[in-house]
């Protein structure tokens, strides 16, 4: 894994004291947001209201994005969903002054058709979020106030 | 270090600030139909359309007036189009979202009328975000004391 990984905030939503989405860019693999960027206008709006709801609170609608809370091996994916387009990300805490704020680092695009999420695409996801690489570039965002935390609770 | 000073997506353009409030509306209708609302085919049925159809419905883009409110009718829901001032006239912080409304509705009792929204009595462990939400400088003495009133003629909270 590439050592040399960024985390760009979203802009143009309103991040709240509670949640909070970006992406996980550095490397060919990490596309979610260079696809986001690219998005046609209906999509990229589509895409916005959504992570708007999340950011607001909602769990829900399921048709627009949810966790793998029922997934033992998959538990912090998420996935923001619109038509065939998929933005597959997880969740963290890298708050240390604040544990209940939730960040979405999305990493990855795929684009969909069958009703099922891919179980190689939330591997991958699961790969980038234990990766030291992704913790460091989260870290900067969010620096941890203790000296020498690298990674946040599990 | 995790500020990003950047104004709302939706104050680019009205298209984008109807996309977002359509969205807002079809995602109250999606979430109450994915917890005790018809499916989609009996969304079909009552709406005597093809589900390819309603489905098109559910599309922010395609959303009308009449088309809201025959989908909120067809769940088994009304509709409701809210104006309020939120001291954001720019939209830099983009729209509150439509189920903020309804639960403060529900919060406050459900009021179908201004009388009943005089008499509401607002749960005593939210007295603090009414005053700071209201922007209003009501101590909290005093609120408790109002409540104490309001009970007398309502005690019941809904």
């Amino acid at each position: 894994m590439s050592p040399a990984l960024t985390f760009r905030l979203l802009t143009g939503c309103r991040q709240s004291a509670m949640r909070g989405i970006g992406f996980l860019e550095g490397h060919s693999e990490l596309d979610a947001g260079i696809e986001f960027d690219s998005l046609g206008v209906s999509d990229e709006r589509y895409f916005r209201a959504s992570m708007d709801q999340w950011l607001d609170g909602a769990n829900g609608p399921k048709t627009r994005f949810h966790n793998f809370k029922s997934d033992p091996e998959y538990r912090e994916c998420f996935v923001f969903k619109c038509d065939e387009h998929r933005l597959y990300g997880f969740l963290c805490n890298p708050k240390d002054t604040d544990r209940r704020f939730q960040l979405c680092a999305l990493c990855i695009h795929a684009l969909k058709h069958e009703h099922q999420s891919d179980r190689a695409e939330l591997k991958r996801v699961d790969e980038w979020r234990q990766s030291l690489g992704a913790q460091e570039a989260i870290a900067k965002v969010y620096p941890p106030r203790l000296k020498g935390r690298q990674s946040w609770k599990q | 270090m995790e500020t990003v000073n950047t104004k709302h997506w939706t104050s680019r353009s009205v298209e984008d600030f109807t996309y977002r409030i359509a969205s807002d509306f079809l995602a109250q209708i999606e979430l109450h139909n994915e917890n005790n609302g018809p499916t989609k085919t009996e969304l079909a049925d009552r709406l005597e359309r093809t589900l390819g159809r309603v489905s098109q419905m559910f599309n922010p883009g395609n959303i009308t007036l009449s088309s809201a409110v025959r989908l909120s009718q067809a769940s088994g829901m009304k509709v409701a189009l809210v104006a309020y001032d939120d001291n954001d006239t720019g939209n830099s912080q983009g729209p509150i979202n439509s189920e903020i409304f309804y639960r403060c509705w529900k919060h406050m009792g459900s009021p179908a009328n201004f009388f009943e929204l005089e008499h509401a009595v607002a749960p005593v462990k939210n007295i603090g975000y009414i005053a700071q939400a209201a922007n209003v400088e009501v101590s909290i003495a005093t609120e408790v004391m109002k409540l104490k009133q309001n009970a007398v003629t309502r005690p019941t909270i809904n």
